[in-house]
């Protein structure tokens, strides 16, 4: 795996305002860890998303450069993003270091390879199950992903984990039999009347109360028979 | 039309539509998603309306999830009603989109197909939404 440089600077300050006063001047904060003691530091946005452009769901395998220093030498993957759920824009990301000798969990995408049969000869759907793989490996293996070949499945048929082979040196860590990719059959062509449709929305029954309260008619007899003993007296 | 098999009270105050939704909003199931932009209730009536909008763009090819569902009742008092005398009965029901939350996704067709399938299907929901897919754009 090719390791690609990334320019980090160290930060001061800590908090929202001083988080927020970052991103205003066009880099977001960031912290490494696994190292001797976590360092808070600042990346330029743009260098990371143009990083992982075309790599989303894998991990990438970096080499960090300090600002000011002359050499690059910490190694290191992307551990987790942040991102802003409207804007889209990147708000924070997780360094770890590691060390080329030491296997690590890690993340890659998994990418279907071929044309299913169920999808070419009987307009099947094809439906990946797990887009992502855990896996276990040197940080110099990290593979870009995972290929899963897809070309055998007819309609009904399920890929697991099992059948995946992958690249020496790598360790799968999901369940074996869970599944990775399946083909359904088509979607049935669905014909509503607008006169059934509108019978069907007047005829929407209301859900269950759980907590509604009981008729009275269950209640007043049960009260009667507790009267019953003090008339007695 | 979707709605709840059962539920703990018939009636439910308005609450609000504050923030944004940090929960599903990424994509979980398929490969591009319709995302809110703004905060807003979708009824049942335009989920379901949105989803045969879908279904009948993609003619038989494709698969569609809806990530939201309405689980809030809305009253309204009959028409020409004096105020007060208690809240009106159970109308139709909502599901509180906040800006950011995936509405629907879908997989199993090109990206030019679905971003065409997801523009008719905006046009039944009554808020701004926008097409995305997993590779981001730069």
């Amino acid at each position: 795996m090719d390791m690609q440089e990334l320019t980090v600077t160290p930060r001061d300050g800590k908090g929202k305002q001083a988080a927020k006063r970052l991103r205003r001047s066009g880099r977001i904060p960031a912290v490494l860890y696994g190292g001797k003691a976590p360092q808070d530091i600042s990346i330029d946005p743009k260098a990371v998303l143009k990083m992982i452009h075309g790599h989303e769901g894998s991990t990438q395998l970096l080499s960090l450069k300090f600002d000011g220093a002359a050499a690059s030498g910490t190694m290191a993957i992307i551990r987790d993003m942040q991102f802003d759920p409207v804007s889209e824009d990147l708000l924070h990301v997780d360094l770890q270091e590691v060390s080329a000798d030491r296997a690590i969990n890690v993340r890659v995408a998994v990418h279907p390879v071929g044309e299913a049969v169920g999808v070419r000869d009987t307009k099947g759907i094809l439906n990946l199950v797990l887009h992502e793989l855990d896996i276990s490996c040197l940080p110099t293996n990290i593979p870009q992903r995972i290929d899963a070949d897809v070309s055998e499945l007819a309609i009904g048929d399920v890929l697991a984990v099992r059948d995946l082979t992958p690249p020496p040196g790598v360790r799968i860590l999901n369940d074996p039999g869970q599944a990775v990719a399946t083909v359904s059959p088509p979607m049935a062509e669905e014909e509503v009347a607008p006169a059934a449709a509108a019978a069907t929305v007047a005829a929407t029954p209301e859900p269950e109360v759980l907590t509604e309260r009981k008729p009275k008619e269950e209640a007043a007899p049960a009260a009667e028979e507790g009267k019953k003993p003090a008339a007695k007296k | 039309m979707l709605m709840p098999k059962r539920v703990k009270y018939r009636k439910a105050q308005r609450g609000n539509m504050r923030g944004k939704a940090y929960r599903g909003s990424t994509l979980a199931y398929g490969e591009f998603g319709l995302k809110a932009l703004e905060p807003g209730w979708v009824t049942n009536r335009q989920i379901e309306a949105a989803r045969v909008a879908l279904t009948r763009s993609l003619k038989r090819g494709g698969k569609v999830w809806i990530r939201i569902f309405p689980d809030k009742p809305v009253t309204k008092k009959p028409a020409e009603t004096r105020m007060g005398k208690g809240k009106g009965n159970p109308e139709e029901w909502v599901a509180v989109v906040k800006p950011g939350r995936i509405l629907y996704e879908m997989e199993g067709v090109s990206q030019d197909v679905a971003k065409e399938a997801f523009r008719t299907a905006a046009q039944k929901i009554g808020i701004t939404t926008k097409f995305i897919t997993r590779t981001r754009a730069l």
